[in-house]
C-alpha cells in the first residue's frame, strides 16, 4: 500500500470515529458538531471572507517572524562563531533568557510595545531565536578541523571559512532549529493574537470560542491545521533545496 | 637555495614537548619521506611546516622567506580524506576549492578542474559528491584539488593509510608520475616503511618524542620505480633493513 492511500485512510478513518461520536450524542452537540457540520460552516465562512483574511495575516506573521528570527540567530552564531570573547559574553545571557516563556513577557511587552506589529515582531523572533541560535552556535563550531585547516592552507580567511566550510557543514544541523522555530512560530502568532487580539486566527478563535459559535471555533482550528502544513511545507522544501546532498549521503551511508 | 628549510623547531602541545630541535632541507623536485615509531609527532611537524602551527623557537622556511601562516605555494594532502573534502560539493567543485589564490575566471577554473581531474584518473566523475565515489576515488580528488592549489611543495600526512592495498599501489604510482611530471617538491609523512622507501629520494627517520632527525638516508634506486622490481631490488631490501632496525631500537628503548 502507498503511503499517500494508507495517509489518507486513517484520516478518513479519524473523521468517520469523530462523525459517528459527535452522532451518538454523548456530548451535546452544540458543543461538539459532527465533521460534515464543521465543513458545511468552514465553507460559508470563507465565502463571508472573514476566517480567510484572519488566516493570511497569521500565516503571513507566523512566515515573516521566523525568517526574521532565523536570520537575525543565524547572524549572531555567526558573530560569536568567529569572536570568540563575543561568545564568552553573550552565551550566559543566552542561558539565562532562553528559557523564559513568550507568553510571560508578553504583558511587559504590549506595555512598551503597544497592540501592533512591534508586538508580534518582538514575540515572535524571540520565541523563534533561541532554537535556531543555540543549533546555529553548536554546528558553526563543530566543522571537522581537518576540512578547516584544508581551507587555511589555500589561502581562506577566517571569514571565509566560516561562509564556505563552517556554514554549509553546519547547514543540516542549522536546519533542525529552523524546524523548531517553524512549528513555534505559528504557536507563537495565534497565542499573541489571543492576547493582544484584533486580527488573526487567534483572535477569530478567541471571538468564536467566547461568544460559543462552536462550529466557527472549530473551523478556525481546521484553518490553523492547514497554516501548519503551510509552514512545514515550505520548510521541508527549503531543506531539500539547501541540504538535500545530507539527506542523500545518509540514505546512502544507510544503505551499506 | 633550499625549497623548505627547516632550522631546529621545536613545538609543545599542552605542556608535552612534541618536536626537539628538529632540522630538515627539501631542494627542487625531491620527494622526501619522513618515517618514524608511531605517535613521534609526525602530525605535528607536518601542520608546523604548513603554517598552519608556529613553532616554539627555530624557524621554517619555504622557497627562502620565513613562515608566517600558511603560504601560496604549498598544499596538504591528509590521511582523512572522507572528511578533508566537502561533502556539500560535488567534485569538481571540490577542486575548484583549492584555487583560492589563483587568478582566473570561473569558466577557466572549471576547465582546469577538469583536466586535473582526467590526470588523477577520474574523467566523468567531476559531478558525483564525494561520497557516492569510493575511498580511493576520494583520495584522488584530494590529490586534485591539492594539484588545483598549482603547489610547488606538496606536504601528504599519510595519504594512503585508510585504502586497501591495490589502490594504496595504484595511487602511489599516480603521486610519483605527477611528482615527476610537474616537478613538484613533496615531502610525504608516512608509518609505512616500504612506502617511505619506494616514493623517496631521501628517507628521513625520526625519534621518539621530543623528536629529531635521527638519520637522512639516500634512496639512490632507478627510477620509474615498480612495484614489484624495486621492492624486490637488493639496494631496496638493504635500505628496508636499516631503517626497520632504526625504528625496532627506538620502540624498545621507548
Amino acid at each position: 500500500m502507498s503511503s499517500w492511500l494508507r495517509s489518507a485512510l486513517s484520516i478518513a478513518g479519524f473523521f468517520a470515529v469523530w462523525e459517528f461520536v459527535a452522532r451518538m450524542g454523548v456530548v451535546p452537540s452544540d458543543y461538539f458538531p459532527t465533521p460534515t457540520q464543521v465543513a458545511a460552516t468552514l465553507v460559508d465562512e470563507i465565502r463571508r471572507g472573514e476566517i480567510v483574511a484572519a488566516f493570511l495575516v497569521t500565516l503571513l506573521r507566523a512566515l515573516v517572524g521566523a525568517s526574521a528570527a532565523v536570520a537575525l540567530a543565524v547572524a549572531t552564531a555567526l558573530l560569536t562563531a568567529r569572536y570568540d570573547l563575543l561568545r564568552r559574553a553573550f552565551d550566559p545571557i543566552a542561558e539565562l533568557l532562553r528559557p523564559l516563556p513568550p507568553a510571560a513577557i508578553t504583558p511587559l511587552a504590549i506595555f512598551f510595545l503597544g497592540l501592533g506589529w512591534k508586538l508580534y515582531a518582538f514575540i515572535l523572533v524571540f520565541a523563534c531565536f533561541w532554537p535556531v541560535y543555540l543549533n546555529a552556535a553548536q554546528a558553526l563550531g563543530a566543522a571537522p578541523a581537518v576540512q578547516i585547516q584544508t581551507a587555511r592552507s589555500f589561502g581562506y580567511s577566517e571569514w571565509d571559512i566560516l561562509a564556505r566550510v563552517r556554514l554549509p557543514a553546519g547547514l543540516p544541523t542549522i536546519f533542525t532549529g529552523v524546524r523548531m522555530a517553524a512549528s513555534i512560530a505559528l504557536i507563537a502568532a495565534i497565542a499573541a493574537e489571543m492576547i493582544a487580539g484584533r486580527d488573526g486566527l487567534g483572535f477569530y478563535l478567541m471571538d468564536a470560542g467566547l461568544t460559543l459559535r462552536v462550529p466557527e471555533t472549530f473551523a478556525g482550528l481546521v484553518m490553523a491545521m492547514i497554516a501548519g502544513l503551510i509552514v512545514n511545507a515550505i520548510v521541508l522544501a527549503l531543506l531539500r533545496l539547501a541540504v538535500g546532498w545530507h539527506a542523500r549521503m545518509a540514505a546512502l551511508a544507510g544503505a551499506q | 637555495m633550499a625549497v623548505l628549510d627547516v632550522d631546529a623547531i621545536t613545538k609543545s602541545l599542552g605542556g608535552a614537548e612534541i618536536i626537539g630541535g628538529l632540522s630538515l632541507r627539501a631542494e627542487q623536485g625531491e620527494f622526501i619521506s619522513v618515517v618514524g615509531p608511531s605517535g613521534c609527532g609526525k602530525t605535528t611537524l607536518l601542520t608546523c611546516l604548513a603554517g598552519l602551527r608556529r613553532p616554539d623557537s627555530g624557524a621554517v622556511a619555504f622557497e627562502g622567506r620565513r613562515l608566517d601562516g600558511p603560504p601560496d605555494g604549498m598544499a596538504l594532502i591528509f590521511q582523512d580524506y572522507s572528511r578533508s573534502l566537502l561533502p556539500w560539493r560535488r567534485n569538481i567543485d571540490n577542486v575548484t576549492f583549492g584555487m583560492r589564490r589563483i587568478a582566473a575566471t570561473t569558466v577557466e577554473k572549471r576547465d582546469r578542474a577538469m583536466e586535473i581531474l582526467a590526470a588523477v584518473g577520474l574523467r566523468g566523475f567531476d559531478r558525483h559528491y564525494p561520497w557516492q565515489v569510493s575511498g580511493g576515488m576520494q583520495q584522488r580528488v584530494a590529490i586534485a584539488r591539492a594539484l588545483a592549489a598549482k603547489p610547488r611543495l606538496l606536504l601528504l600526512d599519510e595519504p594512503l593509510a585508510a585504502v586497501d592495498a591495490q589502490t594504496r599501489a595504484d595511487i602511489q604510482d599516480l603521486l610519483l608520475k605527477l611528482a615527476a611530471e610537474l616537478g613538484k617538491t613533496c615531502l610525504l609523512v608516512t608509518h609505512d616503511v616500504d612506502e617511505a622507501l619506494y616514493m623517496a629520494d631521501r628517507v628521513i627517520v625520526l625519534s621518539n618524542r621530543p623528536t629529531h632527525v635521527v638519520d637522512d638516508i639516500r634512496v639512490a634506486l632507478p627510477r620509474p620505480r615498480d612495484q614489484i622490481a624495486t621492492r624486490a631490488a637488493p639496494a631496496y631490501l638493504q635500505l628496508r633493513e636499516r631503517v626497520l632496525n632504526l625504528i625496532r631500537a627506538m620502540r624498545t628503548t621507548a
